[in-house]
């Protein structure tokens, strides 16, 4: 392991993960940087993760995708469409600039501070899941465990260190980001939708708001309510569902902004035409 | 903290601090980016570089971490055989210099063509409106990178990724 300054803040450079493993464990609270774009070393100790060559791989098996969690972005977007749903590529596309993206990281992008990031709920709708790794531990997580707890816990000394998506291609896909780091939260969002027709059926709909301030949002009445309609679906039909769908935003415990939700309900319309359209 | 790296084909060892940014080290301690003022997002170009052969903004990336890695700045690029080239299909398509942006939206579109020679030209268009100006060059940016990339051998589509078991 290289020690690459004394003075503080100590920051360590492991090449290997056993090492950077071993090195978690003995000094818990250490800041983990990957590809630094979010923020500089700010603790006593940090360690930098770009040495981990393993950390940056992607394998594609027969019927998943394997992401090591320091993978840049700009490597997802290079796999050709028959290796990754085309609806992560989509979201990845709206995340900084082409020159940010070869640096910012997936596990980085999943781990910032008190949010979740812009992809989490793309893998959460993909029925992606995590790798957690410790020194003499490993576990899956799934993106939809994750969901349910309302943010990443990882257990002393451990380290995300792997992303597994399904390969399988959703019929239909949407996805819509509103606002960038410059916006206000109340006028930021972003929307993932993943449908499959078939014979005339809707035979699988999930649609996932992000929103600053309250996560995720998703109505699974919502999605029950859709899955197994017949398509086209009749305007009266759309019109009841996006009622409902008002309903549920008026009664969470913490209301989105104006802007919210009007751009809920303008996306959740427009997903419900195309579903029509196609 | 001193590091070695690779500044435009020079080995060269730099020094900074373990909070600095490649950008405030390469601006102060190696005399490049004169006078230029950077965003510190990431978003405006101006102080991206080539790490490794991959465009990137070096005012987010840790000054320790392009230890023993190749970086390349626009001054280093603009002494390229390819910076000509391409430099000079853009004249022909009607480049007008521009003190804001040129040089940054010339050595940004450049790489963003070579990382992803299978771009589209909705790709193109995109990556072309990711560097901020009003100079309006960004039409004749455009048909420079489509002439750029018919020029080009014709690309693979997308890098398959070696297949494992899980």
């Amino acid at each position: 392991m290289d020690t690459i300054e004394i003075a503080q803040p100590l920051l360590y450079g492991p090449r290997t993960l056993s090492e950077t493993l071993a090195f978690l464990l003995a000094n818990p609270g250490s800041q983990l940087i990957a590809g630094g774009t979010s923020r500089a070393a700010e603790a006593p100790v940090a360690v930098t993760l770009h040495l981990l060559d393993d950390l940056k791989r992607i394998t594609s098996g027969d019927r998943s995708l394997d992401v090591g969690a320091t993978a840049p972005l700009s490597a997802l977007l290079s796999l050709p469409d028959t290796q990754i749903p085309v609806v992560l590529k989509e979201a990845i596309r709206t995340i900084g600039t082409s020159g940010l993206r070869n640096l910012a990281t997936v596990g980085g992008n999943l781990c910032q501070k008190g949010t979740f990031g812009d992809l989490f709920p793309v893998l959460l709708l993909l029925g992606a899941q995590l790798e957690l790794r410790g020194q003499r531990s490993s576990r899956w997580v799934s993106f939809q465990d994750l969901a349910e707890q309302g943010r990443l816990s990882l257990a002393a000394g451990e380290l995300l260190t792997k992303i597994r998506l399904p390969l399988e291609q959703p019929g239909l896909h949407f996805y819509q980001k509103i606002g960038s780091y410059r916006t206000s939260w109340e006028e930021k969002l972003s929307m993932v939708c993943l449908a499959s027709p078939k014979d005339g059926l809707l035979s699988r709909f999930r649609l996932v708001f992000s929103l600053p301030q309250l996560g995720l949002l998703r109505s699974r009445e919502l999605e029950a309510e859709l899955t197994g309609r017949r398509l086209p679906l009749p305007r009266q039909e759309r019109d009841a569902s996006l009622a409902r769908l008002a309903d549920f935003l008026a009664e969470l415990p913490i209301l989105p902004s104006v802007f919210q939700t009007e751009r809920i309900l303008h996306l959740s319309r427009w997903v419900l035409t195309r579903l029509d359209d196609d | 903290m001193k590091v070695q790296l690779i500044l435009n084909g020079d080995d060269l060892a730099l020094s900074g601090g373990p909070r600095d940014s490649l950008f405030a080290v390469l601006q102060q301690r190696a005399g490049l980016f004169p006078e230029r003022v950077c965003c510190e997002q990431g978003d405006c170009g101006r102080c991206h570089i080539l790490l490794d052969g991959k465009e990137v903004p070096s005012c987010l990336i840790p000054f320790f971490q392009v230890r023993e890695q190749e970086v390349v700045s626009p001054e280093g690029f603009q002494n390229t055989e390819e910076y000509r080239q391409f430099r000079a299909l853009l004249e022909e398509e009607g480049l007008v210099h521009c003190t804001e942006c040129t040089e940054v939206q010339i050595f940004h579109l450049f790489s963003f063509l070579e990382q992803f020679p299978q771009a589209d030209a909705e790709e193109c268009r995109l990556a072309i409106g990711e560097i901020p100006c009003r100079c309006g060059s960004k039409p004749v940016l455009e048909r420079g990178a489509r002439r750029w990339l018919a020029s080009r051998p014709w690309p693979v589509v997308g890098r398959e990724v070696p297949r494992g078991h899980h």
